[in-house]
């Protein structure tokens, strides 16, 4: 193994992606069955890569999981990859990912740290919400799809469609991924599209183990008629057809005497899957033994007593076997690390593209520098301690000399965020197992020991002076809905917080942490998200009793019109008076902050010169902006539009401060504020700069800004999910019922074609969303199946200052309980007289 | 400057939480005597009793200011009948004097021991609500508010309280009942009143008042193991227990109003169960539920410390036993944790004043019982008390226990003294190296912080390193100017200073490009006083100076 982990050209990085319930885990067994690490006849059975009990339990995927594989490909198959090799062995390293959006975080995690992608969908189903999200995700990370279609079992046995039925679901099915392909496709990577006859889509059954590409068909094919395969591959696809009589290929459905032809994919490849199909099911005991010496599979003595499925899918797994198609078909069209490398590095990393560490990146040179990038961490059997998961882009990864660790915040040049320690070891991982190894070259995939102290969730590590960091991973879920955890009793405190710390680890996406008030706020992307982080906190991470509120969610104050009046505050001491005025920020602008388009770090001129462009803002006020908050990045904004105030520039970082601190925690109800801009207008200070320190001017601007914010129609935003449903249009009834109850609104309905289906998507209030699966079960009779993945903010109706408005109860409602005073405060709370 | 002092108008307005007017002497039971409210005769025993006690201070809070006159009369006749009583009999005559002290800067609810000093005071009189924290350096008379209590009702209520929560379950065997200092002059009258209920182990605290001498004489800690459990004994509270039963044992009964004191109570018994009876209200209910978020918030302010690098000592009562050895401690030990520490004295305690000190980013406050806590929003910078800071340094490998939560300075004092002998031991047995510089997870944001260090074992190291880096960039010296040593003090405000967009005036201005300072000319500055200055002296000379 570890010869074959240092020829980068040799590895395929591969992670498993599709929606939820298309299969992706059981197809996993497949494979992994092939690399001999759990038997055949248990695979598509035992879910290798579910190692959690609750997610035995559930059966869904929760953690990504990941596998190293050794195949060998077919001597005669290595000169179709198109791609530099040595020798015909190769290493596959597979991770399985989940397919609920909940848990995309984890996807994202995953594909960072592969080169390829397999796209499992459902023939049924097609493509859904989350295989697209997770095709766009796969793409902006530069990470080329293959495709599975799954499930053709089903389609053959549930719903019995005949042979050119089939052949349109697939052409459907691979059409529409086509469209996500090319709608996000980048130019870099190059045309990614997959076309069966080019050998990147495979057709299957994850459950029965067998799977085909046409590269199958046709080597079969090749040796009966002598033809060369790579002619034949294309004709058995699209709209060609065979004459058997005349024995010639036609593009045309007819034949000479207008009698309709068979499709060559149907009658190549369909067929036989048929005949052992409908042989097996009907119990034609003689056609299936003249079927089987037929397709030359051989049968073990006592497997040929079997009856019905198992007997079906002893044959299919014989004769198309999932492991070697889908292995052959991920070697032969995926990239090599060495491929990969040359074109991700520029959106890995976040130096210059010509320094030592790019390079290295580049060339996938495992004598570089190290660059690794941790991902993710993988809980060992060590409580509290974690493996650091990621994959080493350039150099060697070995346990023993010291190496830079630099967590997300780390500043090239500076030294927060950047530790210098050893490795302790480095593994393999292999699903519930992992392997020790002494070093790991450049193109694995590793797991880090004696790391996990320095990072948290995620981050670099180098032994290059210079090297900047690998680029922040984007997570396409936030986390928006909160539960807040007390433990029963005071004595678990630590416990709870220790419990906290691993959680967060543990989970790319989970935030913990504690509101002012003292609670301990849990944070996750979705109820099913929430449910498991707790459940993994109350029995795992922190083995102590809790008490959980109810799921709540962050709103975020903002402001909807300009300031009635220039609010004033004075200091404390009565000798300083700051006016200032709010006012809305376009949502464009807010969300050009929040996706970082628009960022504190840029240089103020160009920052200027985009804000005048794309938003209108007047080119010299945009050059005063004095800072973003909260935390320094938010989307709300500082700016000084006085004219000649002496000493103004020695009270800013107090502005700064104050700013901050109102902007962290609005006036209304102490949430965060969104898309706000305040104006310092006019400052009279102090001549003695003792009278205008720090104590009078930082309280003062906090002041004056929620006076001015109360003073310019508070309102709220609160957070939406965008929701996709799919149901049969008998249940849409109960779909628009269920939503309207809960403030949704439908905006886009597809009727699916070829399917009763409908593709639903709606706005729903995360707020609302509590229990909105189970009552839309309820309501459609178990048929709909909804995806709920946080989209925007939504500016509520009305104003919390609003006497007895439907938003001064919510208002008064989250300050009860944050343990404030009911009442929403007043704007002549902040305001002063002249 | 009046931001470091205290606006006229709290006299008038402000009402702390430690002196609520319905604890005062005043206005309770009014049906008293002033002097019996005041105890007159027991202070004025105990005062000739003792020869010694001639200059004495008395201590009002601002409340009963108003009658400091009466009380001052009043004793000063009965050192004069003392006087001419001597006389008559020929003994050596004593002239006393009392003072009443004005000053209310550091909370009334502990002895003003400052002020006693600067008389010098022989005693001092302690009138109104008290903390009972220990105090040193001279003898203090408490003089508490009295109040009226009815114990029946209390006890009924306390235990029917007690009943409904345990649900069913069995009631613990041993109460300790505790009440705030305005119901100490009962004690003895309504004792059996309590004490006299179905078979539980009633214990009641005692108040100790002092006895003077044991007062004056200066404690070393350190040579004086204490072997009490932690909580209450340390301040002047005490209790006999029967064997075999602890603090932890108990049920906690208190009887008084909602206060600072008795919310610092719950918190350093977070293992005990408390209720409490409010007399005015006369209802009981249990506090203990709200305990785990009460700590909660301590915890948070901990973990914000986390990130700290330089933290201001808040001094905010001198002369309490102890404090100034634990100042010296927590200095020491903030300079060995590689941190940087002020000591500062602001009087009472305001957000304008702490924020300020921008460079400082938490402060630790050192104080009494009840002062010793402050839990503010309004805070820019977190506070926390001794215990809490002395857990932040130690980093996440120090567990924070709930049931070690304390007010106390004096187990702060030994905990320090232990962690030290601790890390002793461990240098010399295991010579390992400890990755003290790790990241700290914070739950303030819910990530990693790493604490950036200065001085320490391999300083010189780390001052090479930083060379390069922007923070610790080539400070220019002008020749013939001053030699600044690069203090790690220097280190921390240097990188202060390098992180503020206003940088201040040219440190160098006046030198010349060889580093020379050339004498500058000698002008007129400003005149007058800060509400306005007369900013134009010059042109009018005779009139401004």
């Amino acid at each position: 193994m570890h010869s074959l982990m240092s020829k980068p050209t040799n590895i395929r990085n591969m992670s498993v992606i599709a929606h939820v319930d298309h299969g992706k885990s059981t197809l996993t067994d497949s494979l992994v069955s092939k690399a001999g690490i759990i038997a055949g006849a248990k695979a598509g059975d035992m879910r290798f890569t579910d190692t959690r009990q609750d997610e035995i339990d559930r059966g869904i995927t929760i953690k990504s999981t990941a596998i190293s594989m050794y195949f060998e490909l077919e001597k005669d198959d290595v000169a179709d990859i198109a791609q530099k090799t040595e020798g015909n062995e190769f290493l596959i390293n597979l991770i399985d990912s989940p397919g609920h959006v909940d848990f995309s975080s984890e996807v994202t995690a995953a594909l960072r740290v592969t080169d390829g992608a397999l796209v499992v969908v459902d023939t049924i189903e097609g493509v859904c919400v989350q295989t697209e999200t997770v095709l766009r995700q796969s793409l902006t990370e530069r990470v080329k799809p293959v495709l599975v279609v799954n499930k053709v079992d089903r389609a053959l046995l549930e719903l019995q469609i005949s042979k050119e039925d089939l052949y349109q679901t697939f052409c459907r099915t691979i059409e529409s991924v086509n469209v996500v392909i090319s709608t996000y496709a980048d130019e870099t990577l190059g045309d990614v599209q997959v076309f069966p006859e080019k050998g990147t889509v495979a057709f299957g059954s994850g459950l029965h183990g067998w799977a085909f590409t046409l590269r199958q068909f046709a080597t079969r094919y090749a040796k009966k008629f002598g033809v060369d395969k790579n002619k034949l591959m294309p004709k058995l696809w699209g709209d060609n057809y065979f004459n058997p009589k005349t024995k010639k290929w036609s593009t045309k459905p007819t034949d000479a005497d207008g009698k309709p032809l068979e499709r060559a994919f149907n009658s190549f490849v369909l067929d036989p899957i048929y005949r052992i199909f409908s042989a097996v099911m009907d119990f034609k005991k003689e056609e299936i033994t003249t079927l089987l010496e037929k397709l030359e599979v051989k049968l073990l003595p006592e497997e040929k007593d079997l009856e019905g499925k198992p007997l079906l899918k002893t044959i299919m797994r014989k004769f198309l076997p999932a492991g070697d198609s889908l292995l052959e078909m991920i070697v032969i069209n995926l990239p090599s690390p060495a491929t990969a490398q040359r074109y991700r590095v520029e959106t890995l990393y976040e130096g210059p593209m010509d320094d030592e560490s790019a390079i290295a990146i580049r060339d996938c040179d495992p004598n570089g520098p190290l660059m690794c990038y941790v991902s993710k961490m993988v809980p060992t059997s060590d409580k509290g301690r974690f493996y650091a998961f990621g994959r080493v882009f350039s150099g060697t990864a070995k346990a023993g000399p010291k190496v830079r660790i630099q967590g997300p915040n780390f500043v090239p040049g500076k030294k927060d965020d950047s530790f210098i320690k050893p490795i302790q070891r480095t593994v393999l991982m292999m699903g519930r197992y992992v392997e020790a190894i002494e070093d790991v070259p450049a193109g694995n995939i590793v797991g880090l020991v004696g790391v996990d102290q320095f990072l948290l969730k995620s981050g670099t590590l180098t032994t290059s002076e210079t090297a900047h960091n690998m680029k922040v991973m984007k997570f396409s879920v936030s986390p928006v809905v909160q539960v807040a955890v007390e433990c029963k009793n005071p004595a678990d405190l630590p416990k709870l917080v220790e419990g906290l710390k691993r959680l967060s680890k543990s989970d790319p996406c989970v935030k913990s942490y504690m509101a002012e008030t003292g609670e301990m706020i849990v944070a996750g992307a979705g109820e099913l998200h929430l449910e498991i982080c707790l459940n993994d906190l109350e029995n795992d991470h922190a083995g102590i009793p809790l008490k959980k509120s109810d799921p709540v969610v962050g709103y975020k104050e903002t402001v909807q019109a300009e300031s009635s009046m220039v609010a004033l505050s004075k200091s404390q001491n009565k000798h300083n008076r700051i006016y200032m005025t709010a006012a809305p920020l376009d949502e464009e602008l807010s969300k050009a902050i929040e996706t970082g388009k628009v960022a504190p770090r840029d240089d103020f001129k160009i920052r200027a010169r985009l804000m005048a462009d794309e938003f209108g803002w007047d080119v010299t006020e945009a050059r005063k902006i004095w800072c973003f908050g909260p935390e320094g990045t938010g989307p709300n904004l500082l700016v000084d539009t006085t004219k000649a105030v002496q000493y103004l520039n020695e009270i800013k970082d107090s502005c700064v401060a104050g700013f901050q601190w109102a902007s962290k925690e609005g006036a209304c109800a102490e949430e965060n504020l969104r898309g706000v801009r305040f104006n310092i207008m006019d400052v009279t200070l102090h001549s003695d700069s003792i009278h205008r320190g720090t104590g009078q001017i930082m309280p003062t601007t906090r002041r004056v800004m929620l006076a001015s914010q109360l003073l310019s129609t508070p309102g709220l935003q609160e957070p939406m999910f965008l929701v996709e449903i799919q149901v049969p249009e008998s249940a849409q009834g109960g779909v628009y019922s269920c939503l309207n109850v809960r403030r949704g609104h439908v905006f886009h309905s597809e009727q699916r074609v070829g399917t009763p289906m409908y593709t639903m998507r709606a706005y729903l209030p995360v707020s609302e969303s509590f229990g909105f699966n189970a009552d839309l079960r309820q309501a459609t009779g178990g048929q709909a199946f909804p995806q709920s993945v946080f989209d925007h903010w939504s500016l509520m109706n009305g104003t919390p200052i609003e006497k007895d408005s439907k938003l001064q109860a919510l208002t008064v409602s989250i300050r009860t309980r944050k343990g404030l005073k009911p009442e929403v405060p007043t704007y002549d709370q902040y305001y002063d007289k002249l | 400057m009046p931001d470091f002092s205290t606006p006229a108008e709290h006299a008038f307005e402000a009402q702390d939480l430690d002196t609520d007017p319905s604890q005062t002497l005043s206005t309770s039971t009014t049906a008293l005597s002033l002097s019996s409210r005041y105890s007159i005769e027991s202070t004025l025993s105990h005062i000739l009793a003792n020869d010694a006690y001639r200059v004495i201070a008395l201590q009002f809070p601002d409340e009963l200011l108003h009658e400091s006159v009466l009380v001052y009369r009043m004793l000063m006749k009965g050192f004069k009948e003392d006087e001419r009583r001597r006389r008559a009999d020929g003994v050596e005559v004593v002239e006393r004097q009392c003072y009443v002290l004005g000053d209310s800067t550091y909370g009334s609810c502990c002895p003003d021991v400052l002020s006693s000093l600067h008389l010098p005071a022989d005693l001092l009189v302690h009138y109104g609500h008290a903390c009972l924290t220990r105090t040193e350096a001279l003898p203090v008379l408490y003089v508490f508010p009295k109040r009226e209590l009815d114990a029946k009702s209390a006890a009924r209520e306390l235990f029917s309280a007690i009943t409904a929560d345990a649900d069913g379950e069995a009631i613990g065997e041993n109460v300790v009942v505790l009440w705030d200092v305005a119901y100490d002059w009962l004690r003895e009258v309504q004792q059996p009143g309590l004490v006299n209920q179905g078979g539980i182990q009633v214990d009641v605290a005692a108040h100790t008042k002092p006895d003077s001498d044991a007062q004056a004489r200066t404690a070393d800690i350190s040579e004086e193991p204490e072997e009490h459990e932690q909580g209450i004994f340390s301040s002047l509270r005490s209790f006999d227990f029967p064997d075999g039963v602890g603090m932890k044992d108990c049920t906690i009964f208190y009887i008084g109003e909602e206060s600072r004191g008795v919310i610092n109570l719950m918190m350093e018994n977070s293992g005990n169960k408390v209720y409490q009876y409010d007399p005015s209200s006369g209802s009981a209910v249990p506090l203990h539920t709200r305990t785990p978020r009460l700590l909660q918030k301590r915890l948070l302010a901990l973990h914000r410390m986390y990130q700290t690098t330089t933290i201001g000592i808040l001094v905010h009562n001198v002369g309490l036993r102890s404090s100034h050895s634990l100042v010296k401690d927590l200095r020491k030990l903030i300079r060995e944790k590689g941190r940087k520490s002020y000591t500062i004295s602001v009087g009472r305690v305001r957000p304008e004043k702490l924020a300020n000190f921008e460079a400082i980013g938490g402060w630790v406050l050192v104080g009494c019982k009840e002062g010793g806590l402050i839990d503010g929003k309004e805070y820019w910078r977190p506070i926390v008390t001794p215990h809490e800071l002395r857990l932040a340094l130690q980093g996440e490998m120090e567990s924070w226990k709930p049931e070690d939560w304390t007010l106390d300075l004096e187990s702060v004092l030994r905990d320090i003294k232990r962690d030290r002998a601790l890390a002793e031991n461990a240098e010399e047995g295991s010579g390992e190296d400890v990755d003290d510089d790790r990241p700290i997870f914070s739950l303030a944001d819910g990530s990693y912080h790493m604490t950036r260090r200065y001085g320490g074992k391999n300083d010189e190291e780390k001052a090479d390193e930083e060379t390069p880096a922007g923070e610790g960039a080539l400070i220019k010296r002008p020749e013939g100017g001053a030699l600044i040593k690069r203090s790690e003090a220097g280190r921390v405000a240097a990188v202060h200073l390098a992180g503020r967009a206003f940088k201040g005036l040219d440190a160098y201005e006046g030198y010349d490009a060889n580093g020379t300072l050339a004498p500058s000319e000698l002008v007129d500055g400003r005149v007058g006083v800060a509400r306005g200055y007369r900013v134009d002296t010059l042109g009018k000379e005779g009139q401004g100076h």
